[in-house]
């Protein structure tokens, strides 16, 4: 059986965002019929990565139904956007490092649940010289 | 505690940068690895023979979590319904309200990872609770609780390779050696989390110098 796609993508920017940045995305689900889709939910968020304990934050969360879309399917394109936070900074060290990604999970009919990732990098004014993030 | 869960889930969430990060090595993140003669489902069919009363024994970072978390699935197939709760350092009762252990019956499966953690008298409590309530009770030890034991858990080099091999992104496969596994393996004493916290630490430095 073919998982249903899910695609997230940034508008107008490289995946580097300072703070302030507003962050414009669109996200779209095909292959899975439209009445299976029984919820989508989108989360811009934050999460630590290494050695020890985890943590995770929702920066920005919308929840969709199928009364919310056009025509009741949850499937077409959407957009949205968020103004992007002062903190914490995107940061790669050797026991931790976080991360900023856009999240889209799907809730499918008999509590199937799927979900994609899309990183991108919230970085200080300083180091931004491939900086081609949102309007400030 | 773990409640109903749903009856599958996929992602395609960011791949570790480590890939021994923790979120890549928690118990849930890895299936457990059976010896050849041993499976999840034998194992439930071991619990189900001691009418769902039994424990996993063995020493600190052999599995025992990731042992539980493998079988959440089987158990739930064998009509189980299971309510997970996991014992951290110094936690002497069991961390559940009294109106949530009332609504355990005879389908549910009770699993207490760390159950040592609980004074004498808590665990005798907790038995005593769950043959009232007719549920199940699953708990991990370093030393036996008292249950049928339904398994003991012991790693070996081999698992513990093979469990590496399955993290490594195919690009990164070079980057540890059966030489690193075996040493890590030797210099923990088989404690398989150290294995993995020290092969974090290797990747990283490799990484930081190629």
């Amino acid at each position: 059986m073919i998982e249903p796609l899910i695609s997230l993508q940034f508008l107008g920017s490289n995946g580097i965002y300072r703070p302030g940045d507003e962050l414009h995305a669109e996200y779209q689900i095909d292959a899975v019929e439209a009445d299976e889709l029984q919820a989508v939910e989108l989360s811009v968020l934050w999460f630590t990565e290494g050695k020890g304990d985890e943590d995770l934050a929702v920066h920005y969360f919308e929840r969709r139904v199928p009364a919310d879309a056009d025509e009741h399917d949850l499937r077409r394109l959407h957009r949205f956007k968020t103004i992007l936070p002062n903190s914490p900074l995107s940061y790669t060290g050797e026991i931790l490092k976080i991360r900023w990604c856009g999240r889209v999970r799907i809730f499918l009919r008999r509590g199937k649940e799927l979900f994609f990732d899309q990183p991108f990098e919230l970085r200080a004014p300083a180091d931004d010289s491939n900086h081609k993030g949102g309007a400030a | 505690m773990t409640g109903q869960q749903p009856e599958a889930s996929s992602s395609n969430s960011l791949p570790p940068t480590n890939p021994f990060s923790t979120s890549a090595v928690r118990p849930g993140a890895l299936d457990y690895r059976f010896p050849a003669d041993d499976s999840c489902e034998l194992l439930v069919g071991r619990l189900r023979d001691h009418a769902w009363w039994g424990e996993v024994v063995g020493p600190h970072g052999s599995g025992k979590s990731t042992l539980l978390h493998s079988l959440h699935e089987p158990l739930r197939n064998a009509g189980r319904r299971v309510a997970h709760v996991t014992l951290t350092s110094g936690q002497r009762r069991l961390p559940v309200a009294t109106g949530e252990m009332a609504a355990w019956d005879a389908d549910t499966q009770l699993i207490v990872d760390g159950i040592e953690q609980l004074s004498w008298w808590q665990g005798r409590k907790l038995k005593r609770i769950c043959r009232r309530q007719g549920c199940g009770l699953l708990v991990t030890a370093h030393v036996s609780f008292g249950l049928p034991t339904i398994m003991t858990t012991h790693p070996t080099v081999e698992r513990t390779r093979q469990l590496v091999s399955e993290l490594l992104p195919a690009a990164a496969a070079e980057s540890v050696s059966a030489e690193d596994i075996a040493d890590a393996f030797a210099r923990h004493d088989g404690n398989v989390r150290e294995v993995f916290f020290d092969l974090y630490d290797r990747y990283e430095s490799r990484a930081r110098d190629s």
